[in-house]
């Protein structure tokens, strides 16, 4: 078991949750515990069996997650990026709520697939690699430093099938669709890394501006997908002013042409998203995105809604 | 092996056939290796590799379209390393099968010495790929002498390991 380190003040900030948090006192421990580390298989590489083999034979303990059996969790203080196996890229390196948005996306190979808020590229990369290394992933982000981390993370994994763009995702060219897949994966509040860094419940979550840049990024998101095609927003951030009520303005904007679908994983335990908050009722269809709670599965916090643009 | 049209539209297509002449002659590696890729350069100095059915936009324009395959305008043009380990498996000369010291220095970017024994597949000196346990770990540059030769690891900076931490021979 991990050390329970009751000394961690849970901020107040977190306070409001109570009210939508399903068992306030296994939440508060479970962000007293530190978070596991998880890795998952490049499997345009190797094989999930090798990469288990690796990791053991570095003296680390992969355990296989529930519900994607070529990914694995180790503990807490396992440094799995400083080994040969991670050099040759026949593994990346990821928290285990990362791993959600991009089977909900669900990308095919031959697609054209659009990563928004890309840097540094964890989820470019799972994408591309289901993908098969073949067709089309733009991935964009406005930072050049961070851009310059998602070359690292394509270079060390091999990806053959990537494009990077320096650009405002909120004003990304729409001559450069139509895709048929779009990630949207803002910048947040990021309360849910709050059992990596304690810092992170000073940010002001749900502040008006990042709200706004969350809406029109989503919204940019729409323009740029193909009839038919689907939308996947997430975040790591509890504050539904940035989860629900940022998908609920979207959905209101773009009426019949925009409904959400189910985001479930087997195997993965989330609860339905708010419909209601602070006394405002949003529209009912929002309880079929995903809030993850960290004492849910032992992770951090996220939240990922699925959209489809109507035919 | 001209891509598609959005491919033509967005970046400069590259005749592959000098650059995958050079790595035949270098490397033994077959031009076959690289059938189902296209090669492209979107910036200067480096010539990128990427999937032929690959349909990048043109607006924005894009920074890196693939995986980095060569840096020209040298007097040799340099395999990547990124390139050294995707396509490394089907090089035939100009190998050196390192132990376990040796990988790590050159993972750390440390030179290394090379007995003769381990240049039996090198043709003199110049670009080398280091290769351990079967996996190609990226390029060196091989400088041989009387005992054998001295090779630099050409492994970035940004992919080198830290000598105080990395290890491959402590058990
Ligand atoms: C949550 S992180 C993305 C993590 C990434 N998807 C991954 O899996 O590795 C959010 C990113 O959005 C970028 N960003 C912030 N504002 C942006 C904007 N207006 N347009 C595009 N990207 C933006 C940040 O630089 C940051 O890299």
């Amino acid at each position: 078991m991990p050390s329970v380190s009751a000394s961690i003040s849970i901020p107040s900030a977190f306070l409001r949750y109570r009210a939508i948090v399903d068992d306030w006192e296994a939440f508060v421990a479970a962000l007293r515990r530190p978070l596991p580390v998880c890795a998952w298989t490049n499997t345009l590489r190797t094989t999930p069996a090798q990469v288990k083999a690796a990791l053991e034979a570095e003296g680390l303990k992969p355990e296989p997650l529930a519900w994607r059996p070529d990914a694995f969790r180790l503990p807490p203080d396992s440094q799995p990026g400083n080994r040969l196996a991670y050099v040759l890229g026949h593994y990346h390196v990821q928290e285990e709520v990362s791993l959600l948005p991009v089977p909900l996306l669900d990308p095919q190979p031959g697609e054209r697939v659009l990563d928004l808020c890309a840097a540094p590229g964890g989820k470019t990369a799972q994408i591309a690699v289901r993908m098969q290394n073949r067709g089309t992933v733009v991935a964009n982000d406005r930072n050049p430093l961070r851009l310059r981390q998602l070359s690292g993370t394509i270079e060390r994994l091999g990806l053959l099938n990537v494009t990077t763009t320096l650009h405002d995702g909120a004003d990304y060219p729409l001559e450069s669709g139509p895709f048929d897949r779009v990630l949207v994966d803002v910048p947040c509040s990021c309360e849910g890394n709050f059992r990596k860094d304690q810092q992170v419940a000073d940010a002001f979550a749900g502040a008006p501006e990042l709200c706004g840049l969350q809406t029109a990024l989503l919204h940019r998101a729409v323009m740029l997908c193909r009839p038919g095609g689907r939308i996947v927003y997430a975040t790591c951030t509890f504050a539904p002013e940035e989860n629900e009520l940022v998908v609920d303005a979207v959905l209101r904007r773009w009426g019949e042409a925009l409904r959400l679908l189910p985001a479930h994983l087997e195997g993965f335990r989330g609860a339905p998203g708010l419909i209601e908050w602070n006394g405002r009722r949003l529209h009912p269809s929002l309880e079929l995105t995903l809030r993850v709670w960290p004492h849910l599965n032992d992770t951090g916090g996220f939240f990922v809604a699925v959209l489809e643009r109507q035919a | 092996m001209k891509g598609t049209p959005e491919l033509q539209q967005a970046v400069k297509i590259v005749d592959p056939a000098p650059y995958f002449r050079y790595l035949e002659e270098r490397f033994g590696i077959p031009p076959s290796t690289f059938d189902g890729y296209v090669l492209v350069q979107p910036g200067r100095k480096k010539v990128y590799i990427v999937t032929a059915d690959h349909r990048p936009p043109a607006r924005p324009r894009p920074r890196t379209v693939g995986l980095p395959f060569l840096r020209i305008y040298l007097k040799f043009p340099k395999l990547s390393t990124a390139a050294a380990q995707q396509f490394g498996h089907a090089a035939t000369r100009n190998v050196i099968d390192v132990d376990a010291a040796q990988a790590e220095a050159f993972l750390t970017r440390r030179d290394f010495r090379a007995r003769p024994e381990q240049l039996t597949l090198c043709t003199g000196r110049g670009y080398v790929l280091v290769r351990y346990q079967g996996h190609t770990l990226g390029v060196g540059f091989l400088i041989p002498d009387e005992e054998g030769g001295c090779v630099e690891s050409m492994l970035p900076k940004s992919w080198a390991r830290d000598p105080d931490s990395f290890s491959l021979t402590a058990s």
